[in-house]
């Protein structure tokens, strides 16, 4: 109750202090005379006039002691002990499985040792943050950023200790440092470092791809290499098989033997036949022991682009038509082009020449089309009949042209001669195969002029589309002038496109003779021209005014289709990067195009992608042509995103796209998982800390100097204290009721 | 108008020597087309230009007999501005005399014609140094190529090694060691002779050669047949001689160096 009154405990040690300063102490003076004064004044008695002095003057000390705001300040000192940081590695690699148990189950029971009122807990993996980890999942390790970060954080505060809990495999600065011989400095500390290692290097068995390269792009047609480096902790010696996947099928298989500290490499020899984005997997074996299975497989992404566009063209005699192809082949910078004409055959000895006379080679057509033919990207066959010059090998040297189409994805064009087609015994070999027109024996060709004429698929087509317009198109297709002899006895195969087809003529199914027919041939493409005066879409459209744009048109359309062109696709999808690891947002960016290239906006797509997991949008590009597709993908493997637009205009033209992309969980954090005892041990050396070993329980390094007295402060404000409130009003009421009652006012 | 192929060629010559230089060998198709043939168009510029169908005919035999080209005799003659210039894409140009300048029709003409592939070849029949025909020549090549000069044809230019290896250039006389011509990056569209190759060619009604070749006789008029081959196969093929593997394969049997 009196410390009600006097307004809190005034027990203990403390002193009284003042809190106000003047001016208010002299006004309290003052009043003080005031008060004073004013008891003079009136007729009254002596003892009257006394005792109101007196009130008046109590009252008036009281008031004078509220202003100068009396305060009653106790102070109580105690020793806080020194705070003790512990840092816990929140990598992924805590989580490796030795023996059947995770290395971070381990942290619990070390944590709850050093817990105590003073103990801080952090867990860091890139950075530092306050709390138990909540699960172990950091991409990095990084020592050095982790205690620079505890320095700042503690600046000017002196720690009992630090504390970590780690496995050691820093990918920071400090242990690549220390593992290339250097003595890194580490972070000044505010405390003495104590290390308590996690994870046994011996305990783990883990095999790994840890790193894949290809050199990031690669020449079609061109071999080129896939290196891939295997670690094998557990497994060292042993002989392990490694296999190269593409787009999910085996391409390939090595053993690689793993040295004396379980390292090894392998190298695989690869050759894409096509351009584009290849994704690959390079992964070993899961064997039961394995820590860290995630790290058995790396992808890697391969571009391949052309160099030039190798072109064979081999013709039976020298021609009209010969000359303007080559003379286009040869004017086009991005081709590359080996001609070999037959300048003579057996018939051509009528005249007798010596042989050093001529210049005259021999026709290396075994090197051609057994040795370099995979090299060509399109081989011509223009008025060109094999048999007199490949002689008994001739069906095994088609043969090799067959399977580099189908199978290799090259392109093969046969333009008609009296060498050629029927009359040059295609039919039944191996060629007829990849011909999109099947061959009537008996056929003789036709010596007739006639207009070509445009199908409904040609008016479509990019090998017929000349200019941009339909109706354009048509008009110059109408004006060119007429083709001198066709073949005859062509069928188109069931999944050609007879693009050009004869006014009056009939195929041997009763169709309109094909003259102009594509086809895809297994993995190639190939076109039928059952013509020789294509080259005069040059000359004589020179004639009318109209220079060759035709031919040229006409030929670099059915080159760029033959062979794939992408360069020419009007519809593309990619993505920033080949590689991802899981939870990095993948941004497929699409793009559209109009005739002329221009971007194409308010374009819809609709974006599909394939692989362990799938999804499927509908996007709008923009004005700048694009459209851009998140996707949140957290599963492990090789995807393939398809772009196709949607409401195409009728004439428009490769309206699909694709690309590939590859996802791995496989992070760079798990690319070595033996705990490195050697690391964590060096680093307390280096700090003046003390290191224990996994099955080792001793106290942490601790600065006494670290504890600190502190006191605790104990404020009471007299002044507003009700006792002393009461006080100033008591006498101040009691001098004014002495006054009243003398009749005073 | 007659179709020469090479099946008929052959018929025609193994038929009249009695021969059988057929046999054996493997048979073709008649082929189609006749406007895809090899043929010579003579250019008509009027006075001073001649025509010489004998020695185009004569020239397309030998190719039938010597390669693998087939070939059409057509005697054909046109104009600078006739249209039909650009069914010939071998045109040739002979003369003894000054002509008359090309119209600037005639000019826009030939000059699209061998800008789009035609190749003319020009044969001054005067053989002499100093001829009417060549200074008309020399005045409508500097009006179709104002800024490519007329000049001669270096020693490894494909012109020499198209079918033959020639290491002389004679015709009827062999008194200019090297044609001339006019270079397009690497083509030469048009090749300029002095020689009389055409007058090295011609043939009567019997077949025999109608002027004498000087000075080297009947061997001198077998090199200029072997000319005429090369120009003609250097037409159809341009600078396919010296494509790399040509050259590598000369350099080896020791032709080039």
């Amino acid at each position: 109750m009196m410390e009600w009154w006097l307004g809190g405990s005034l027990a203990g040690a403390g002193e009284l202090v003042w809190l106000t300063r003047m001016p208010w102490s002299a006004v309290a003076v003052v009043g003080v005379l005031a008060m004073w004064v004013l008891g003079l004044l009136g007729g009254r008695s002596q003892k009257s006039r006394v005792l109101e002095r007196i009130l008046w003057t109590l009252s008036m000390a009281g008031l004078l002691l509220a202003l100068l705001r009396p305060t009653w300040i106790a102070q109580e000192g105690r020793v806080v002990k020194g705070r003790l940081a512990v840092l816990v590695d929140r990598s992924l690699s805590m989580d490796v499985v030795e023996k059947g148990t995770q290395r971070s189950e381990a942290v619990a029971d070390i944590v709850e040792r050093l817990k105590g009122d003073a103990t801080e807990i952090y867990q860091f993996d890139g950075t530092l943050k306050p709390g138990m980890p909540a699960a172990y999942d950091g991409a990095v390790t990084d020592f050095h950023g982790a205690l620079q970060a505890l320095a700042d954080r503690k600046a000017g505060e002196r720690l009992a200790g630090v504390v970590i809990l780690s496995d050691g495999i820093d990918r920071g600065a400090l242990r690549a440092g220390w593992k290339a011989g250097e003595e890194p400095e580490p972070p000044r500390l505010p405390g003495p470092l104590t290390i308590y290692q996690v994870g046994s290097a011996d305990k783990v068995s883990d095999l790994s791809v840890v790193e894949v390269h290809a050199g990031g792009f690669a020449y079609i047609h061109a071999p080129f290499t896939i290196d891939a480096e295997i670690q094998g902790t557990g497994f060292e010696g042993r002989t392990i098989p490694v296999e190269l996947l593409k787009d999910g099928g085996l391409v390939a298989s090595e053993e690689v033997q793993l040295d004396a500290e379980g390292h090894g490499q392998v190298s695989f020899d690869v050759r894409v036949d096509r351009p584009g984005r290849f994704s690959y997997l390079v992964q070993v074996p899961t064997y039961s022991q394995d820590a860290v299975p995630g790290n058995n497989a790396a992808p890697v992404v391969v571009s391949v682009v052309r160099d030039k566009i190798r072109v064979l063209q081999v013709a039976g005699s020298p021609s009209w038509d010969v000359k303007f192809l080559r003379r286009f082949l040869k004017g086009d910078p991005s081709v590359d082009l080996v001609s070999f004409f037959i300048l003579r055959t057996h018939e051509d000895t009528r005249r007798r020449y010596d042989e050093n006379e001529l210049s005259l080679i021999q026709f290396p057509y075994e090197q051609l089309f057994r040795d370099e033919l995979a090299t060509f990207d399109m081989i011509v066959f223009q008025n060109f009949d094999y048999q007199p010059y490949f002689g008994g090998g001739g069906r095994a040297l088609l043969e090799n042209v067959r399977q580099v189409v189908e199978e290799q994805g090259h392109a093969f064009v046969m333009i008609g001669g009296d060498r050629s087609f029927q009359q040059g015994d295609y039919q039944d070999s191996p060629l007829e195969s990849i011909l999109p027109v099947s061959l009537q024996a008996d056929a003789q060709p036709s010596i007739g002029p006639f207009q070509p004429q445009l199908t409904d698929a040609g008016k479509r087509h990019p090998v017929t589309r000349l200019v941009a317009g339909p109706e354009e198109n048509l008009q110059w297709w109408a004006r060119l002038v007429d083709m001198d002899g066709t073949h005859t006895g062509l069928q188109a195969k069931p999944n050609a496109a007879v693009l050009l087809s004869h006014p009056d003529l009939k195929g041997s199914d009763g169709a309109p003779l094909p003259v102009l027919t594509v086809m895809e041939a297994g993995y190639g493409r190939s076109m039928a021209l059952s013509v020789d005066s294509s080259w005069r879409w040059s000359l004589s459209e020179a004639a009318q005014g109209h220079g060759n744009q035709a031919y040229l048109r006409f030929w670099k359309g059915a080159m760029r289709w033959l062979i794939k062109d992408e360069s020419t696709h009007r519809l593309t999808v990619d993505t920033s990067r080949e590689n991802y690891s899981v939870g990095d947002e993948v941004r497929v960016v699409v793009r559209s195009r109009g005739e002329q290239f221009e971007p194409l906006g308010n374009v819809q797509v609709q974006v599909d992608v394939q692989g362990p997991q799938q999804a499927s949008t509908t996007v709008t590009t923009n004005e700048a042509g694009e459209a851009i597709v998140p996707l949140d993908l957290d599963l492990r493997g090789s995807y393939r995103v398809k772009a196709r637009q949607l409401q195409a205009d009728e004439e428009a033209l490769e309206v699909e796209a694709e690309t590939v992309f590859a996802i791995t969980d496989r992070q760079p954090e798990l690319a070595e998982v033996s705990a490195d005892g050697d690391f964590l041990r060096w680093l307390a050396a280096r700090t003046g800390g003390r290191y224990y070993a996994p099955d080792e329980k001793g106290p942490p390094l601790r600065d006494g100097d670290a504890d600190r007295r502190v006191f605790d402060r104990h404020e009471v404000p007299v002044w507003r204290a009700p006792l002393l409130i009461a006080f100033i009003l008591l006498t101040g009421g009691l001098a004014f009721l002495l006054r009243r009652r003398a009749g005073l006012r | 108008m007659t179709t020469l192929t090479r099946r008929r060629f052959l018929t025609a010559l193994t038929g009249a020597a009695g021969l059988t230089l057929t046999a054996g060998l493997p048979g073709r198709a008649l082929a189609f087309g006749e406007q895809n043939l090899v043929d010579i168009a003579e250019l008509d510029l009027g006075d001073g230009t001649l025509s010489r169908p004998s020695a185009w005919k004569r020239l397309l035999y030998e190719m039938v007999q010597t390669t693998s080209v087939d070939t059409k005799v057509r005697s054909a003659r046109v104009t600078p501005e006739d249209p039909a210039l650009f069914e010939h894409p071998f045109l040739v140009l002979l003369g003894d005399g000054a002509f008359a300048p090309v119209s600037e029709e005639g000019i826009k003409q030939l000059s699209q014609f061998l800008a789009y592939g035609g190749f003319l070849f020009i044969d001054d029949t005067t053989g002499r140094e100093d001829s009417g025909f060549d200074k008309s020549v020399r005045r409508m090549l500097t009006r179709l190529f104002p800024t490519r000069p007329l000049s001669f044809l270096p020693e490894e230019h494909s012109l020499f090694r198209s079918y033959f290896l020639l290491r002389e250039y004679p015709g009827r006389v062999n008194r200019f060691p090297q044609p001339e011509g006019v270079s397009v990056g690497n083509l030469t569209p048009v090749v300029y002779s002095r020689n009389d190759v055409s007058g090295a060619l011609m043939r009567d009604e019997l077949g025999q050669p109608i002027h004498a070749c000087v000075p080297g006789g009947e061997a001198q008029r077998r090199e200029a047949v072997k000319v005429g081959i090369n120009m003609l196969m250097y037409s159809l093929t341009a600078n396919y001689k010296a494509d790399q593997a040509h050259v590598k394969a000369l350099m080896e049997r020791g032709h080039l160096e």
